[in-house]
């Protein structure tokens, strides 16, 4: 079976790391992690990725826009929104704009691995 | 000729007698008054030269008086041949007259002493029955005047004009003094309506501090909100990933202290969650809920400790609330909290519902510390709290919560006895129709 690649996009390295290493551990997934938009656009560009898991904030771009443009590349990648914001309009569209799910902060590695299994097994 | 004259005149017999001084006193003593002869050929005083040509053959006598005391009469005498030749001049003292001026001066003096009398008299009656009364009623009327107590009425007995006067003044004080009381009344009213006012405006201005109060913290904490979380979420994850890699391991220790990690995590983001309710714009629920329903559920989530015991007191048959649930299971959750806060030493938390009117009640009392009454009024206010623990936000949301959804929110407290926090939520067909 083809390696699990799952991308993480957050301005914060540290959670960004952080939850690397915990979808890693749990999963066994392979990761990529990106603090900017245009990061996540370049690694999204030269590989497929099965999930990625966005903040909704970014520096460089909304991460609406961001989700748009990745689902652009690869119709096929999952998208799971994780984020500090708890507003229902920007969830639902998220959800509008093809997101798989999301998640608020500070999620348990037990919600964002059962999110990231759903998402695989779509 | 006869002696019944009749017959010619056969001569005359002329008789005379010599009109002298002596003769004069004769006549006068005769006739008892002095007698003048003046003949008109000589000298004349002055009264019988003015008398004279008022004398005449036709009119031989004239009367004048000479002065207060005397009158003279005057006669004119004619010799033999008709001739006047004499004026006989009687004087007269004019007793009569004098009399009557004297009467009349006894008259006069007795008319003056009489009426003298007699107006000291009528003054003595009119001081008595009349001056007096009034004095006493100017009196009466200046006291009135002075000390402006227009409950006082004028006494004057009788049946008189006066008393009828007493009577219309009493009449007048009477509609004096219920105009008085009656802008007294007004006046009082005017005070209450702007007390009132004043009140309204105050109360409008603290509701609009309190709202800006809390718009300023919604965004604050929806900043600071979003700052929290990812790093909230990055301790959890690396909690949780340590957690992992020391699954298996004997260091139990270590295990431990990672969940205490994640449960502080989980009471920073419930503190975040609460701070966020300020920020996001609730708008009321449209669920039909079971009031009962919901306070057994939240009892039963609440973790209350040892020493505090709770009980229920729902009424049944209760009608539905329009509501969202999430708010009042929340707002509920928030004054079980504090309840429980209020009673470090254990005691008895009892929730009762029940429905008055268009409302249902429900009562959260606790057998807690309670609140002094100073301070009654600023729990709903954001930040207060007198205890070491929480924020203040508690019962600022849980009112908040209950407001959103057309409730209101009260508290009564007694120091050393307890509190018990009352919720009104509307009725379901109530909320509908609104």
């Amino acid at each position: 079976m083809n390696e699990v690649n799952i991308l993480i996009v957050d301005d914060d390295a540290i959670l960004c790391e952080a939850l690397s290493d915990v979808v890693e551990m749990k999963g066994g997934y392979s990761t990529e992690r990106a603090g900017t938009a245009r990061e996540a656009l370049r690694k999204a560009g030269e590989r497929f990725f099965n999930v990625a898991l966005l903040d909704l904030t970014l520096p460089d771009m909304e991460g609406i826009d961001l989700l748009r443009q990745l689902r652009q590349l690869h119709e096929a990648m999952q998208i799971i929104i994780l984020t500090g914001h708890t507003s229902l309009e920007k969830a639902a569209e998220a959800v509008r704009q093809g997101a798989f799910a999301c998640l608020i902060k500070p999620s348990s590695s037990e919600e964002i691995m059962g999110a990231i299994q759903r998402a695989l097994a779509k | 000729m006869t002696s019944e004259d009749e017959g010619p005149a056969r001569g005359v017999v002329i008789m005379g007698r010599y009109l002298n001084d002596a003769e004069i006193e004769r006549l006068a003593e005769i006739a008892y008054m002095p007698l003048e002869l003046y003949r008109l050929d000589a000298d004349m005083p002055s009264d019988v030269q003015s008398i004279r040509p008022s004398l005449s053959e036709e009119t031989p006598i004239a009367m004048k008086p000479l002065s207060g005391d005397a009158i003279a009469g005057y006669s004119l005498l004619t010799d033999i041949y008709g001739e006047p030749i004499l004026i006989l001049k009687a004087e007269m003292p004019r007793d009569i007259y004098q009399k009557g001026q004297e009467s009349m001066r006894y008259f006069l003096i007795g008319l003056l002493c009489v009426g003298v009398v007699l107006g000291g008299v009528t003054v003595l009656i009119l001081e008595r029955s009349v001056l007096s009364q009034l004095a006493r009623l100017s009196a009466s009327v200046k006291r009135i005047g002075s000390s402006g107590d227009l409950s006082t009425r004028l006494s004057m007995p009788g049946k008189d004009e006066l008393s009828v006067l007493a009577g219309s003044m009493n009449g007048m004080l009477e509609a004096l003094q219920h105009s008085q009381q009656e802008l007294q009344k007004y006046s009082g009213e005017l005070e209450r309506m702007v007390e009132d006012r004043t009140r309204e405006l105050r109360e409008a201005q603290e509701k609009l501090v309190r709202a800006e109060k809390l718009a300023a913290i919604g965004e604050v904490a929806g900043g600071i909100a979003h700052e929290l979380r990812t790093p909230l979420a990055a301790i959890k994850l690396s909690a949780d990933f340590l957690e992992a890699k020391l699954e298996g391991t004997a260091d139990e220790k270590a295990i431990k202290h990672l969940v205490f990690l994640k449960k502080e995590v989980d009471a920073c983001n419930k503190t975040i969650n609460d701070l966020l309710d300020f920020a996001r714009p609730a708008k009321p629920g449209t669920e039909q809920l079971d009031i009962n329903e919901i306070v057994r559920s939240v009892i039963q989530a609440s973790t209350l400790p040892q020493n505090v015991k709770a009980a229920t007191d729902l009424a049944t048959g209760l009608p539905p609330v329009t509501a969202d649930a999430s708010h009042i299971r929340r707002a509920l959750s928030n004054l079980i909290l504090n309840a429980v806060q209020a009673m470090p030493d254990g005691g008895q938390l009892t929730l009762s519902t029940a429905q008055k009117g268009k409302f249902i009640e429900v009562k959260v009392t606790d057998t807690g510390v309670g609140v002094p009454e100073e301070n009654l009024g600023k729990v709903f206010e954001p930040l207060f709290t007198t205890k070491a623990k929480g924020i203040g936000l508690g019962l600022v949301i849980a009112k908040a919560s209950i407001e959103r959804q057309g409730g209101t929110i009260e508290v009564e407290s007694q120091v050393g006895k307890g509190t018990t926090f009352t919720v009104r939520l509307p009725v379901g067909e109530e909320a509908l129709h609104e």
